[in-house]
C-alpha cells in the first residue's frame, strides 16, 4: 500500500572479507551476528520468495515477505514496523565478489518520512542516556 | 531553539533530503550542506554547525558532562582542567554561541547551566533506522573478520 506521505530511503556498504556466498548466507543465518534476526527475542524466518518473516525485540515486532532471493547476488524483502506507519518498506541487499572479499550493500528505501518514522525522540533518549555518564564521570574523576 | 530557527530547520531537512531523493540522509556530508547553506539556509546551518563545533572538542563536551549535573560557578566548571582559565572561557564562549549553556546571575554570583534543546535537534539528524542498520553492519562485518582473523592463526 503506498500513500502520498514523503519517504526517505538509507544506503549502507561493507567490505566484507568473505565470498559473496558465504556473506548470503550469514544473512539468512540467525545464528550469525549482526543480521536482523539474531538478536530478536523471538523469530520466524522463511527466506524464499514468498516467504514471510517475523522478529521482535524490546516488545517491537518487525514483519516482511521475501520479494527476491538470488544466492549469492541479491536478496530484497519487504519490511514493516511501527516506524514504517503500516506501510511496506523495502530492504535490498547486494553481494559483489571484489577480490577475496564481497561489497555488501543494504538499501532500506520507502520509510515514511514523518516525526514517528524519523524516531528523534527515541534517538534523544538513547543519546541522553549514554551522555551525561560518560561525560560527567570523566569530569569528575579529574577533581 | 527559536521557533523561526525551528522552521527554518525542518525546511532545510526537508529541502535536502525530500526533494532531492537522489541523496540519501546519510551521505548529507558537509560538502553538501555547504552547498545548501549557499542556497540560503543559514540559519539553521548556522545552528547545526554550531552544535556540531561545541561538541567536536573533549573540554568542551566535559564541561556539557559537568553542567548536565546541575548548574555551576565559573571556577567550578573550570577547577578540573590543567588549561588556563582564559581557555575556559573560550570553550563556554563557543558553548554559549550554540545555545548549549546559559548564564544566570543569582545575587552576586553567575551561574552557568546546559540547555540540552539543539542537541536534541543535532541528534534528530541521526535517523533511527540509520543507527540499527550500522550497529547490525558492523556487528556482522566484525563476525567476518573475526572468523578470517581465526583462520589464520590455524
Amino acid at each position: 500500500m503506498r500513500t502520498n506521505t514523503k519517504t526517505i530511503e538509507f544506503k549502507f556498504e561493507r567490505t566484507i572479507p568473505a565470498s559473496p556466498g558465504e556473506v548470503f548466507d550469514g544473512w539468512l543465518n540467525p545464528k550469525i551476528p549482526g543480521n536482523p534476526w539474531n538478536a530478536a527475542e523471538k523469530f520466524i524466518l522463511d527466506p524464499k520468495v514468498d516467504g514471510l518473516f517475523y522478529w521482535t525485540l524490546k516488545g517491537t515486532s518487525h514483519y516482511g515477505r521475501f520479494t527476491e532471493i538470488e544466492r549469492p547476488g541479491r536478496i530484497q524483502h519487504t519490511w514493516m514496523s511501527p516506524k514504517t506507519l503500516g506501510q511496506e518498506s523495502i530492504v535490498t541487499l547486494t553481494f559483489k565478489k571484489q577480490g577475496e572479499d564481497t561489497l555488501m550493500t543494504l538499501v532500506h528505501s520507502g520509510i515514511p518520512d514523518t516525526d514517528a518514522g524519523r524516531g528523534h525522540e527515541k534517538g534523544w533518549n538513547h543519546f541522553l542516556d549514554i551522555f551525561p555518564g560518560q561525560f560527567g564521570n570523566g569530569s569528575r574523576k579529574e577533581k | 531553539m527559536a521557533p523561526h530557527c525551528r522552521r527554518a530547520f525542518h525546511q532545510l531537512a526537508e529541502n535536502v533530503s525530500l526533494r532531492h531523493q537522489h541523496i540519501p540522509r546519510n551521505r548529507l556530508g558537509p560538502k553538501t550542506l555547504a552547498i545548501h547553506y549557499t542556497l540560503g539556509c543559514n540559519v539553521v546551518m548556522d545552528q547545526l554547525t554550531g552544535v556540531l563545533t561545541a561538541i567536536s572538542h573533549p573540554t568542551r563536551r566535559a564541561i556539557i558532562g559537568r553542567l548536565a549535573n546541575g548548574p555551576a560557578r565559573f571556577l567550578d566548571v573550570a577547577r578540573p582542567f590543567d588549561t588556563a582559565l582564559n581557555a575556559v572561557t573560550k570553550h563556554l564562549k563557543l558553548l554559549e554561541r550554540a545555545g548549549l549553556i546559559e548564564r544566570r546571575k543569582q545575587g552576586r554570583e553567575v551561574f552557568i547551566s546546559f540547555r540540552g534543546e539543539p542537541l536534541r535537534e543535532a541528534a534528530g539528524w541521526v535517523h533511527e533506522y540509520e543507527r540499527f542498520w550500522n550497529q547490525r553492519l558492523d556487528q556482522f562485518e566484525q563476525y567476518f573478520k573475526d572468523k578470517k582473523k581465526k583462520r589464520k592463526k590455524k
